[in-house]
């Protein structure tokens, strides 16, 4: 049964159904909120102002999108709002971008090359550095496996600027893997 | 392109070694039973619009192919006729049938395709085509009136015969401005506590009034440099738009059609999540500079203006945030966002507010303690400062004491006066360099007090310092 499938039987009154699609997100959705807050108190939090969300708007579901986007971008919006109403970071995007558009034009394959040279958590604990929204982008495209277009959806960003922020996500990780080498 | 899908992969494998959180037994349970008390009132509602969606087919089997504006009517006969005939559900109040009718006439007008601004991607030639505006008349700008918007927050100038409606809700405060010609602007600020569905919802509502044969993204950075580019007309903040640009999405919509461009920027303006939409008849280029006049010139109407957002926590003692950025006017027309934090003086019993880097110095006077501000960074032989009058202090003598006690040379000074009771500017070009200042008295429970800004004319900055004392003595907290 599909998730389209699940809210149809959901809006009829039925529980097996609301414990399905619980199930088949709760996990997802918690790690996403884990990757931008890296506070499991917190994320435990948002994790049932997400499904509070989704529940009281599900009849709105209009299913122009897929639900899994839906639920991100709900999940996206309310992390936003965390921050906000937490007042813990000022959202920014501008990261050393001046710097960022000089090397853009390198070749990508220079990349491959530093990761494999790196220890897997070594570069796994560079990406925890990474400001939220880079985190984000790359998990969306990388872990939850979306589109670019679905990502753009979620993030309520143009798929230009999706595609550069992943581009610049990977550059700046590639740049800090660049200055752990250089200070060894 | 295979590298690059090779270098993905790659990619993709690391960021999946990350472990994965889970959710705790616990944690699930709450989202769980979160998930369940949500849907309590969803699903009743929901089975409630299900019955109204079958009863409405039954009226459509009834009214069989007629044309969509008879349609209406029909149904509306019917509509009655069902009702009074008992078939609707006895529960319903008396406003669900309405409901039903308007929803039934609201899907015959759905057919044209909503707006999904996710969708909207950028169009060269579109861009290129609303780049091609007349440029912002200094000399006509100065004929617009001014106007207060946003409960007088903001200051703006309009053109002759618009009229401006503004509505407080809960979250959002808006200003609505219609022109002679149908022009039409919409300008919505909402609160900092407003979550992101409740913004979503009100681009969503603005959007169900633009119509569209072809749309474009628009990159804030291109209007600017086009604008400086194209005009020599100076703009209130240094740059064109007074928000963030990187935080902006803009859009822009033509309707052939029905002869209509409009404008959509959705932004964050001085820390308040922002919609702005303008919408002119396509013909009238003139009118296409609307928005560019209304953003590059507009000020924040009473400075220092506290952006919302960047307070931070409060001093334990005085209920006052130690840090904040505000936005200050240096001079009548040039404003620029400062970072400032609380200054305690204790033996005056006050808190204030001083930017930050400044350097602090006491200064004690035969008759009177000074408190002095320098940024050498700024100026070298500029100061401002704030002080208290000792006991005693000869008011009528006021000018000769605190000139003396600042070497302002009286035989060489010009008087620039101004000012009332006992204030005093002056000019002194006596010394190696040009100096100007102002020095007011003024009177709080029973005691004197002075601001006085001395500046150096070379730094040209003697604007700043007189609206950092202004600060000041503005942002006063009195035990």
């Amino acid at each position: 049964m599909d998730d389209h499938d699940l809210i149809r039987e959901i809006l009829t009154g039925d529980q097996q159904a609301i414990q399905k699609l619980h199930e088949r997100y709760v996990d997802r959705i918690f790690h996403y909120i884990y990757t931008q807050t890296n506070s499991y108190h917190d994320t435990e939090e948002m994790l049932q102002d997400v499904f509070f969300k989704v529940a009281r708007k599900l009849d709105q579901f209009e299913g122009k999108a897929s639900f899994k986007t839906w639920i991100f971008k709900i999940a996206r919006n309310v992390v936003i709002d965390y921050y906000r109403k937490q007042n813990k970071e000022r959202h920014s995007i501008a990261v050393e971008k001046d710097y960022l558009e000089d090397i853009a034009g390198e070749d990508e394959s220079a990349e491959t090359t530093v990761l494999r040279n790196f220890h897997i958590d070594e570069v796994l604990q560079l990406i925890d550095r990474l400001p939220s929204h880079y985190r984000t982008v790359l998990h969306l495209r990388f872990i939850e496996e979306f589109s670019i277009q679905e990502t753009s959806d979620i993030m309520g960003k143009s798929i230009l600027s999706v595609k550069s922020m992943q581009r610049r996500a990977r550059l700046t990780l590639f740049e800090q893997m660049n200055l752990e080498v250089s200070s060894q | 392109m295979n590298n690059h899908r090779y270098e993905d992969e790659e990619f993709q494998y690391i960021m999946r070694q990350k472990k994965t959180m889970k959710a705790s037994t616990k944690a699930r349970e709450k989202s769980l039973l979160t998930f369940q008390d949500g849907l309590k009132d969803v699903i009743p509602k929901q089975k409630k619009k299900q019955n109204r969606q079958k009863l409405r087919q039954r009226f459509f089997v009834t009214v069989g192919s007629v044309a969509a504006a008879g349609i209406a009517s029909l149904i509306f006969i019917n509509y009655d006729f069902v009702q009074d005939g008992g078939l609707l559900d006895s529960g319903e109040d008396e406003h669900d049938g309405e409901e039903t009718f308007n929803e039934m006439v609201e899907d015959e007008n759905e057919k044209k395709e909503d707006i999904i601004l996710e969708d909207v991607e950028e169009n060269e030639a579109l861009v290129e085509r609303i780049l091609d505006r007349p440029i912002i008349d200094v000399n006509v700008l100065n004929t617009m009136p001014m106007h207060q918007i946003q409960n007088e927050t903001f200051s703006i100038y309009l053109p002759d015969e618009w009229s401006i409606e503004e509505e407080e809700e809960d979250y959002v405060y808006s200003t609505h401005m219609t022109g002679p010609d149908s022009e039409r602007m919409e300008f919505f600020l909402f609160d900092r506590d407003v979550n992101q569905e409740q913004i979503a919802d009100e681009i969503e509502e603005t959007l169900t009034k633009v119509t569209s044969t072809e749309e474009t993204t628009v990159s804030p950075n291109i209007y600017n440099d086009e604008f400086v580019m194209n005009n020599q007309i100076r703009t209130t903040f240094d740059t064109m738009f007074p928000f963030d640009n990187e935080m902006t999405e803009m859009y822009a919509f033509i309707d052939e059609e029905s002869g209509r461009f409009t404008e959509l920027y959705i932004s964050e303006l001085f820390g308040q999540s922002m919609i702005y939409m303008m919408d002119v008849p396509l013909e009238d280029k003139e009118s296409w500079a609307l928005s560019w006049t209304f953003f590059s010139q507009m000020f924040v109407t009473e400075t220092p203006y506290t952006i919302q957002g960047t307070e931070s926590e409060d001093h334990p003692q005085f209920d006052r945030p130690l840090e904040k950025s505000v936005i200050l006017n240096e001079g009548a027309a040039s404003f620029r966002e400062t970072d400032i934090e609380l200054y305690e003086i204790d033996e005056f019993g006050i808190t204030s507010y001083i930017p930050v880097n400044v350097e602090e110095e006491r200064i004690e006077h035969e008759h009177f303690i000074e408190f002095r501000f320098t940024d050498e960074d700024f100026s070298r032989n500029s100061f401002y400062s704030f002080g208290k009058l000792k006991e005693g202090f000869p008011l009528e003598n006021g000018r000769e004491i605190m000139f003396h006690a600042f070497n302002i040379d009286q035989a060489h000074h010009e008087d620039l006066g101004g000012g009332d009771g006992y204030g005093y500017g002056y000019y002194d070009g006596s010394g190696d360099y040009d100096i100007e200042g102002y020095i007011q008295l003024f009177e709080v429970s029973d005691n004197w007090y002075y601001t006085h800004h001395h500046s150096e004319r070379e730094d040209n900055n003697g604007i700043i310092y007189n609206k950092w004392s202004y600060m000041f003595k503005e942002l006063i907290e009195w035990e």
